[in-house]
């Protein structure tokens, strides 16, 4: 990748790359820390509740040292370290924020220290890769719809509005009630269908997701466009999660878009994902407790 | 490492980012692979599909379905799982091998494995079978 390709993705002043790298570091510790003791609730790890227990114990204890400078690197490290355990432990059943955070981590790892601080040349650096892999990751995921084709006709979506409660109530004013009632009443058997809804407001919705998927990340390389681009990509984003519910990978896609803009805007955002990430915590622990109660 | 190699090696990653989906396609067209799996940034474009997996037993060249209970049941759900994420690559060898250890009384065990997901011309469900047998050695 030629250099200045590589640079399009933006530059700061020094005092915000290091601040924005620092943010970018408190997020990853948060997000790996709380889904750690979140997936324990779930197979593979709820077999192995005490292994998994104590990897997850080892990550909080890397994140709350990591969250100050001085022992920002070998904290970041070492929950780095166990986080690959625990993903290689898992293979593969894994959730794909799994991968971009240590992906993440890496990129983090690779640049060195000015005492306590990040070295300025290679933040720089690590800030426009970053920026890389979030684009690269909207554009191929803009793709992927484009050459499976499920969402030409808008097949992925008839299917989850058909299958997937949560899903559908965002969907109903796209859909005829006639045609929404056929939808729901499908089941997820061999045969059923046909999960293409005669709707043509969701065909357009469908189209235009992957379009903007292409779209925004090329408006994201021009400065001119980066802010737009940026908002538009997290509203997609969060719209989407609407119906999806996987708060740790959108945690770390709003974090990665937040480093498109000029000033860390991902340092104040800190706390707002931490809520999500504590209201996802407990909204299992809630659902858990429920099914126990039911089943006395 | 030097700031230079660092620098180098963030560049790779990025390459890897972008290089990684290409072979991810290619994984989930030959081999089955899940494309909401191994972070191709196909979660969404596909709906999830399902591999199913039955095991026969052959006795006295009769074929019937086993009545897997405990470990057995658990080992099987397992592979079905990691045959959704994985397809073909990974293989229900080992699974085979451990029901024909437990059952010595049987000639082969087959392995049953019916992938469902939304074909993409009609919109509906469909089942593509395989079955392969595994001979007692």
């Amino acid at each position: 990748m030629s250099l200045p390709l590589f640079e399009r993705v933006g530059g700061e002043p020094e005092d915000v790359a290091r601040s924005k790298l620092r943010s970018l570091r408190r997020l990853l510790l948060l997000t790996m820390a709380c889904e750690a003791w979140f997936v324990l609730s779930y197979a593979p790890y709820s077999r192995a509740p005490g292994g998994y227990g104590l990897l997850a114990a080892g990550i909080t204890m890397c994140a709350l040292l990591g969250w100050r400078d001085r022992f920002a690197l070998p904290a970041l490290a070492g929950a780095a370290l166990l986080e690959f355990v625990l993903v290689g432990s898992a293979f593969p059943d894994n959730a794909n924020h799994q991968f971009l955070a240590l992906v993440l981590g890496l990129l983090l790892l690779l640049v060195r220290r000015d005492g306590d601080d990040f070295e300025p040349t290679d933040a720089r650096t690590c800030l426009q890769a970053t920026r890389w892999v979030i684009l690269i990751g909207l554009a191929w995921a803009g793709v992927m719809k484009l050459v499976y084709g499920y969402w030409l006709g808008a097949e992925f979506l008839s299917f989850r509005v058909a299958l997937d409660p949560d899903f559908a109530w965002i969907f109903s004013p796209l859909v005829p009630e006639s045609e929404w009632q056929r939808l729901v009443g499908l089941e997820n058997a061999l045969g059923a269908g046909p999960f293409r809804a005669d709707a043509p407001a969701l065909v357009v919705l469908s189209n235009l997701t992957w379009v903007a998927e292409l779209l925004l990340p090329v408006g994201l390389l021009f400065a001119r466009t980066r802010r737009v681009a940026m908002i538009g990509a997290l509203a997609l984003l969060w719209a989407i999660q609407l119906g999806a519910g996987e708060v740790f990978f959108a945690g770390l896609m709003t974090g990665g878009l937040l480093l498109f803009a000029e000033r860390d805007r991902l340092r104040p955002a800190l706390a707002v994902i931490g809520l999500f990430y504590l209201a996802q915590l407990l909204a299992d622990e809630w659902a858990g407790l429920g099914q126990a109660g039911g089943g006395g | 490492m030097s700031g230079a190699g660092r620098r180098r090696g963030m560049r790779g990653v990025v390459l890897a980012v972008l290089v990684w989906p290409l072979v991810h396609l290619v994984l989930v067209a030959r081999y089955e692979v899940d494309p909401w799996e191994l972070f191709g940034w196909a979660m969404y474009a596909q709906p999830a599909a399902r591999v199913q997996v039955r095991v026969d037993v052959e006795r006295d060249g009769v074929r019937s379905p086993l009545r897997a209970m405990g470990a057995t049941r658990q080992a099987i759900r397992d592979y079905a799982r990691r045959r959704t994420a994985l397809g073909r690559l990974a293989p229900p060898d080992a699974l085979a091998q451990s029901v024909l250890e437990s059952r010595s009384e049987a000639e082969a065990v087959w392995i049953v494995l019916r992938r469902i997901e939304l074909d993409r011309r009609t919109a509906h469900l469909v089942g593509v079978e395989r079955e392969i047998r595994f001979g007692q050695r």
